[in-house]
C-alpha cells in the first residue's frame, strides 16, 4: 500500500546560500549555520515515508531542524527545495506545486496540527468552542446546531466537560489547552496529524494522560501521525518508527526498537545513553 | 408637525456660512489681515499649509489660511480640494537638494562639516520667554528691525551649492550601498497606495502627512516603541530650482524655487547576513520651513525600512498602520463626520441590543 | 497677486482624467461584482467622511439629461443632503433634481435604499465609510487581500458563531456582511439589514464608494447577495413589533412595511416614523 505521505529531500535554509553550506553545516560540522556566508540551514534534504495509521517520531535537541520539518508540512514555512506527497483518498497530491488556496484546503480538512505553544494553535480571544467552530466553517458547514453538536463532542472525546465549551481558552490549565487543540485539530475527520512538542511543560502526570488520549484516539480512528519531541519518553510510548535529526540533518532513521536497542549513530548513542 | 426636530434646509447651511463669516470679520474697525502678513508674519503656519496641502502655492496657501481664521486642516484641505480641479500639464524631472539656496544647513554629526554649519533663522538656542514689547508693536519700530538686520548683513555671497555630508560617509564606505532605482517615483495623487507600497510613495505620504501625526509617530519610534537611534547627519532649509521641459524643445529650464525642508539620518547600522556592517539612512523632507516634520519623516522612513527588512516590530515600522493615520485631511475628515446624523445606524443597533437584552437570563452567561 | 480663474471650476468639478480613471475604475467593479477595486481618491471640497467616495462615482457619472436624487438617512432635506445637492447644482448646472426614487437615473445615498426599490437603467450610489467586512477579523490589509482572493471568510462566521454563543443573536446591527454572487464578502455600508435583501437580484445597479479608504466596488443588477448566516440562524433585518407582537406603524403616514426612525415628540411619547422621507411625504398626500 502507497505511504499517505512520501517526503523527499525537503531543505529549508535562512540566507542567501554559498557553495560552501553543504560541506560546512551538518551534523559532521556540528553546526547548522554556514561559517562563511551566515546562511541557516535548518533542514537540509530530509526524506521519510509515513505509512497509513503508524506513528513516526522525529527526535532531536533544539535547532536540529525538527519543529521546521512539521512546519513546512502544515505549511506553515515554505520549503526552499524538495518535495512531499500526501495520499489523499487514493490520489497522489504534489504538496508544494498547489497554489496558496489549494494548500490552505489541504491544510484545513486533511491536516490537524498540535503546537507546543497554544497561543500559536488557538484563537485565545474566542471560546474553546469557538476554535472548533473556526475550522468546521472553513470547512463550508454552516449549520450552527450542528457546529454546536460536533464541538461538544470532540471537547467530551478529548476529555473536557462540553459545559465549558463557551470559555475563552484562557480559563484552561495548560494540559486542558493541549486537549482543546487536539479536539480542534480533530474537527474535519483529517487522516494526517503533526504533533509539535504537545507534551513539552507540562507536569508529568498531565503529560502521561496527554499521551494515552493520543494513543486512544490514534488507535481509534487509524489515523497518521508525525510527532517532534525532544523527549526519548515521548518517542518509546508512542512512536513505531522514530527519525533523528542533528543540525538540520537526519542522522539514523528506523524501527523505534531497533533504535533504542541498538543505535547506530554516535549521536543517537549518546542520546539513548544520556536519557538511561 | 412638532416632532421633525433636527431637520435643517439650505437656509440653515446659509446662516452657519454667515454666522463662520461673522467670527473672522467681527472685529469692526480693524483692517483686514492681508496675504502678505499671513506669508511673512505667519511663516510657520504658512509653512505647514504648504506641506499638508500638497500644492505648492504660496500665496493661494495664505488665502486658505485667511479663508478658515488659520485652521491648518482645513486651509489644506481647500489646497487639497483645489488640487483635485487642476489636470496634470508636465512631469518635472527629478531634482536634487545639492542646488538648493541654502537659509540654514546644520549637521549633529560632525563638528566641522564641508562648507560649514549654518545657524540660519531658528529658535533653538533662544530661550522660550514672551516679548512683551510685541503686543503693542508700532509699524515704525517693526520696519526698524528688518532695516537693521539686513543693514548688517555681509556682502559676500554664498556658495552656489554646499556639499553633502552623506557624500563623505559614503566615500568613507560606512553607508548601506544605494539601491539605484529606475523605476518612476509612486504617484500618491493619481494612483491609489495599495501595499506592499513602494518606498518612494511612503516618502509622498509622509511628506504631506500632518505634522503632528507624523511627529506623534516618530516619537513612539524615539522614546520606547522602536529602536532607531537616529542622528542627524544633515538638515537643510532653503529654495530648491525647479525645472520643468520647456514646452516646444522639451530641455529643462528653470521656472521658479520652491521652499523645502530637508533632512537625513543615520541610524545604527542593522546587521544583514553576508553583508559589512554600515549605517542606514533615513530621507525626510517637505514644502515649507517644518523642521519637526522633515526630522520625524526621516526616522520613520528608517523605521519603515527596517520593518521591511525583518517585519515590523513596532507600530512605527508597520507600513499600514504609519502610511494609512499620517494624512490629517483623511483623519480630520472622517473624526468630522461624525457630527452628521446616524439615526439610521443607531435605530439598527438600538434593535439589536433589545434583542440580545430580551434573551433569557441563562443565555448571557 | 491671485487672479480669481475665469470660471472658478468646471463641470463636474474633478479634472477630465479623474473622471476617466473613475469611471475606468467603476466599469472594473461592475464586472468583478463584490470586488474592492482600489483608485486614487480625489480630495473633494466635502469632508472625508461625507461622502467623499459616493460624490466622486456621481461626479464622473453624472451628465446632461440626468435626473438626481440624494438621500441622507432616509431623507432628501437633511442638512448633509441639502449641501450635497446644493454643491451637484453648482458643478453640473444642466442636471435635473427629483425627489422621487422612481424618476431619478442617479441616486447618491447615505445609509438608506430608497423604499420605493429600485427599478432597471437606475443606478444607486452607496457613501461607504469602512469597504472591507474583514477589518474586523483582521487588521493588516495584505493578509485581507489574500483572504478576499481565496473566499476565506471563516473568521467572519466564527464572529457570528460567538455572538450567537455570547448574546444568543446576532449583534452585528448594520453594515451587514453580505456575500455576492458566492465569493467576496462585502461590506454593504451602514443601510439597516431591513436594506440588504434589497441588493439581491435587483433590477438596479449598486455602486459603493469609499472615498478615504480609496475603494469602489459595486453589486450589478441580477446578482446574488446573501446575508452571511447559518442555515438554522436565517438572517433577521428589524422588527418593529410593539409589546403585542404587532408591526407598528408610521406616526405619520401609517405604512406597516418601511424601516422606522425612533423619536420623541414634543410631548417626551416614544413614537416611530419613516426614515424615508419622501416616501413617507407621498403616502400622507395621498390619504388626504
Amino acid at each position: 500500500m502507497k505511504p499517505i505521505l512520501d517526503v523527499r529531500n525537503l531543505r529549508k535554509t535562512f540566507g542567501d546560500g554559498c557553495e560552501q553550506c553543504g560541506r560546512l553545516t551538518g551534523a559532521a560540522a556540528a553546526t547548522n549555520r554556514c561559517p562563511a556566508c551566515g546562511t541557516i540551514v535548518a533542514v537540509r534534504g530530509a526524506s521519510f515515508t509515513l505509512r497509513h495509521g503508524e506513528i513516526l517520531g522525529v527526535m532531536g535537541e533544539s535547532g536540529s531542524g525538527k519543529s521546521s520539518l512539521v512546519r513546512m508540512l502544515y505549511f506553515d514555512e515554505a520549503p526552499v527545495s524538495g518535495s512531499a506527497v500526501f495520499d489523499d483518498k487514493g490520489t497522489p497530491v504534489e504538496m508544494f506545486a498547489l497554489n496558496a488556496a489549494q494548500q490552505r484546503r489541504l491544510r484545513n480538512t486533511r491536516f490537524g496540527m498540535v503546537y507546543q505553544n497554544a497561543h500559536m494553535g488557538l484563537n485565545f480571544g474566542i471560546s474553546a468552542g469557538g476554535n472548533i467552530a473556526e475550522r468546521l466553517l472553513l470547512n463550508e458547514q454552516a449549520h450552527y446546531e450542528k457546529i454546536r453538536e460536533r464541538a461538544r463532542y470532540l471537547l467530551e472525546r478529548t476529555g473536557i466537560a462540553a459545559a465549558r465549551m463557551d470559555e475563552s481558552p484562557h480559563r484552561f490549565s495548560g494540559g486542558m489547552q493541549q486537549r482543546v487543540q487536539i479536539a480542534r485539530a480533530l474537527a474535519t475527520d483529517p487522516p494526517l496529524l503533526l504533533l509539535d512538542e504537545v507534551t513539552t511543560g507540562l507536569d508529568v502526570s498531565v503529560q502521561a494522560r496527554i499521551l494515552d488520549l493520543i494513543l486512544e484516539l490514534q488507535e481509534a480512528l487509524g489515523l497518521s501521525m508525525v510527532v517532534v519531541t525532544h523527549d526519548m519518553g515521548v518517542i518509546r510510548q508512542l512512536a513505531t518508527r522514530t527519525l533523528v535529526m542533528k543540525n538540520g540533518e537526519v542522522v539514523e532513521q528506523g524501527l523505534t526498537d531497533q533504535i533504542l536497542e541498538d543505535p547506530q549513530h554516535a549521536y543517537t548513542q549518546q542520546l539513548v545513553s544520556a536519557a538511561l | 408637525m412638532g416632532y421633525v426636530a433636527i431637520r435643517g434646509g439650505e437656509q440653515a447651511i446659509d446662516e452657519a456660512a454667515r454666522a463662520l463669516e461673522y467670527l473672522r470679520v467681527r472685529e469692526n474697525g480693524k483692517p483686514p489681515v492681508s496675504v502678505d502678513a499671513i506669508t511673512t508674519q505667519f511663516h510657520a503656519l504658512h509653512g505647514r499649509v504648504l506641506s499638508e496641502g500638497s500644492l505648492y502655492d504660496p500665496e493661494l496657501a495664505a488665502l486658505a489660511l485667511k479663508q478658515t481664521g488659520g485652521d491648518t486642516l482645513e486651509a489644506s484641505f481647500l489646497l487639497r480640494a483645489y488640487r483635485s480641479t487642476r489636470p496634470r500639464l508636465a512631469d518635472s524631472p527629478v531634482h536634487s537638494t545639492r542646488g538648493m539656496r541654502l537659509i540654514r544647513r546644520i549637521s549633529a554629526a560632525f563638528k566641522d562639516i564641508p562648507g560649514g554649519q549654518m545657524l540660519g533663522p531658528t529658535p533653538d538656542y533662544l530661550h522660550r520667554l514672551l516679548r512683551f514689547e510685541l503686543a503693542d508693536e508700532t509699524p515704525e519700530a517693526f520696519r526698524a528691525a528688518a532695516r537693521s538686520w539686513l543693514k548688517g548683513a555681509p556682502a559676500e555671497r554664498l556658495p552656489e551649492s554646499f556639499p553633502k555630508v552623506l557624500d563623505y560617509l559614503r566615500a568613507e564606505g560606512l553607508l548601506e550601498p544605494a539601491v539605484e532605482t529606475v523605476q518612476e517615483p509612486f504617484d500618491i495623487t493619481r494612483r491609489p497606495l495599495v501595499f506592499p507600497a513602494p518606498r518612494s510613495a511612503a516618502l509622498a505620504t509622509l511628506s504631506r502627512g500632518e505634522t503632528g501625526s507624523v511627529l506623534a509617530i516618530a516619537y513612539s519610534s524615539m522614546r520606547g516603541y522602536g529602536d532607531v537611534h537616529p542622528t542627524v547627519a544633515e538638515l537643510r532649509v532653503g529654495y530648491v530650482p525647479v525645472r520643468m521641459p520647456h514646452a516646444i524643445t522639451g530641455e529643462p529650464v528653470e521656472v521658479g524655487e520652491v521652499l523645502m525642508t530637508e533632512c537625513e539620518v543615520v541610524a545604527m547600522f542593522d546587521k544583514v547576513e553576508g553583508q559589512k556592517p554600515a549605517f542606514g539612512i533615513g530621507y525626510g523632507a517637505c514644502f515649507g520651513h517644518n523642521e519637526v516634520k522633515a526630522i520625524s519623516m526621516a526616522i520613520l522612513d528608517r523605521a519603515l525600512q527596517l520593518g521591511a527588512r525583518r517585519g515590523p516590530r513596532v507600530p512605527a515600522e508597520d507600513p499600514e498602520f504609519v502610511l494609512l493615520h499620517v494624512d490629517g485631511v483623511d483623519a480630520m475628515g472622517f473624526c468630522q463626520h461624525y457630527k452628521m446624523p446616524h439615526y439610521v445606524t443607531f435605530q439598527s443597533d438600538l434593535d439589536r441590543l433589545r434583542a440580545a437584552q430580551a434573551q433569557p437570563a441563562e443565555v448571557i452567561s | 497677486m491671485i487672479e480669481a480663474p475665469a470660471r472658478a471650476y468646471q463641470y463636474g468639478f474633478l479634472d477630465e482624467y479623474a473622471k476617466k480613471e473613475i469611471r475606468r475604475q467603476t466599469l472594473k467593479a461592475v464586472a468583478i461584482p463584490g470586488y474592492q477595486v482600489p483608485y486614487a481618491s480625489r480630495e473633494m471640497p466635502l469632508a472625508r467622511g461625507f461622502g467623499t467616495g459616493g460624490l466622486q462615482i456621481t461626479l464622473s457619472l453624472l451628465g446632461p439629461g440626468d435626473t438626481f436624487k440624494v438621500i441622507d438617512q432616509g431623507a432628501d432635506d437633511s442638512v448633509n443632503a441639502v449641501n450635497l445637492r446644493k454643491f451637484i447644482v453648482e458643478a453640473c448646472p444642466d442636471v435635473s433634481l427629483t425627489t422621487r426614487a422612481e424618476d431619478a437615473t442617479i441616486i447618491q445615498t447615505r445609509h438608506r435604499v430608497p423604499e420605493v426599490g429600485m427599478s432597471p437603467g437606475q443606478i444607486l450610489v452607496l457613501q461607504v465609510p469602512y469597504p472591507d467586512p474583514l477589518v474586523v477579523v483582521e487588521p493588516n490589509e495584505a493578509k485581507r487581500k489574500q483572504m478576499h482572493g481565496e473566499g476565506d471568510y471563516a473568521r467572519l462566521l466564527v464572529k457570528l458563531y460567538e455572538d450567537l454563543v455570547n448574546f444568543g443573536e446576532i449583534t452585528i446591527s448594520h453594515r451587514y456582511p453580505t456575500r455576492i454572487h458566492g465569493h467576496y464578502v462585502i461590506d454593504p455600508s451602514p443601510i439597516p439589514r431591513h436594506d440588504v435583501p434589497r441588493l439581491h437580484m435587483a433590477d438596479a445597479l449598486f455602486l459603493f464608494g469609499a472615498g478615504r479608504e480609496k475603494r469602489i466596488y459595486a453589486v450589478p443588477p441580477f446578482t446574488r447577495a446573501e446575508p452571511l448566516a447559518f442555515e438554522d440562524v436565517p438572517f433577521r433585518v428589524e422588527h418593529f413589533f410593539d409589546d403585542t407582537g404587532a408591526r407598528r406603524p408610521c406616526a405619520r403616514c401609517g405604512s406597516r412595511e418601511s424601516f422606522l426612525d425612533e423619536f420623541l415628540d414634543s410631548y417626551g411619547r416614544k413614537q416611530f416614523g419613516c426614515s424615508d422621507s419622501d416616501y413617507c411625504a407621498r403616502r400622507q398626500e395621498s390619504r388626504r
